[in-house]
């Protein structure tokens, strides 16, 4: 059952991300915008599970299936080592930073509110 | 129009087996312990990072699957199955416990994705298949 409640929330979060991507047109800002808004969200549906506002199902579903399928790291690693690979450094560490340092501080701020 | 729904039915299947094999793993690789380490999210995102660059830089792929379903496997299983969210939900955790251990897990996860990433594209060309059939 578990699995199953992961796979549809996978199902709904892939999609998204791929309309997204495809709606921007170019993949980086794509996977910017959907990597801090999914951490974001995870961080929201994570404080609301930890409190008992949100049941295992839901957490589930949201957290774990459509957070995690939405946001994606094998991109972002990709798109990393393209900016590396034709030496634009200057590319690399703002994506890098800005990436990771936005989501950082947004979860935690969420989390410790 | 059939092509856009053939994409995003491919990539939301390949969402469900990522998702999926993701959850597994995480479930197989629990640790309860206090200082328990990502151990699971840590292997899905080295792994994917490694295999989204093996496929999607092999000529071998491009030549044999149809876009759409190098879309549904790359974008939508290897894509789903990496995550970015729990990397900072888990490192923001950590960080509450061990500030040492939270910067390690980031620099593992961001040093290591970069490797896996270009061991991907580097290996991507020597992906062939072992008997190649000339008629």
């Amino acid at each position: 059952m578990n699995i199953i409640l992961v796979a549809c929330g996978g199902f709904i979060g892939a999609i998204a991300r791929c309309f997204i991507s495809v709606t921007f047109n170019k993949h980086v800002i794509g996977t910017w915008i959907t990597n801090i808004s999914g951490s974001l969200l995870l961080a929201w549906i994570f404080r609301n599970y930890l409190q008992g506002n949100i049941s295992d199902a839901l957490w589930l579903f949201w957290g774990v299936g459509f957070s995690g399928a939405f946001t994606t790291f094998s991109t972002f690693g990709n798109e990393m080592i393209q900016f590396l690979m034709a030496r634009l450094y200057m590319k690399a560490f703002i994506y890098g930073i800005t990436s990771f340092g936005t989501s950082l501080v947004l979860v935690y701020s969420f989390l410790f509110s | 129009m059939k092509q856009t729904i053939q994409l995003y039915v491919g990539v939301g299947i390949g969402g469900m087996v990522g998702a999926s094999a993701r959850y597994l793993l995480s479930v197989i690789l629990e640790n309860d312990s206090v200082y328990s380490f990502p151990w699971a999210t840590l292997l899905v995102n080295m792994s994917g990072a490694f295999l989204l660059t093996l496929l999607g830089f092999s000529p071998l792929i491009k030549d044999k699957l149809k876009p759409v379903l190098l879309t549904a496997i790359n974008t939508g299983i290897i894509g789903a199955f990496t995550t970015f969210s729990t990397i900072q939900l888990d490192t923001i955790q950590l960080l509450e416990r061990n500030i040492y251990i939270a910067c390690l897990y980031l620099g593992i996860t961001i040093v290591g994705g970069l490797t896996c990433s270009f061991l991907g594209i580097k290996a991507a060309p020597y992906l062939r298949l072992k008997k190649e059939v000339h008629s």
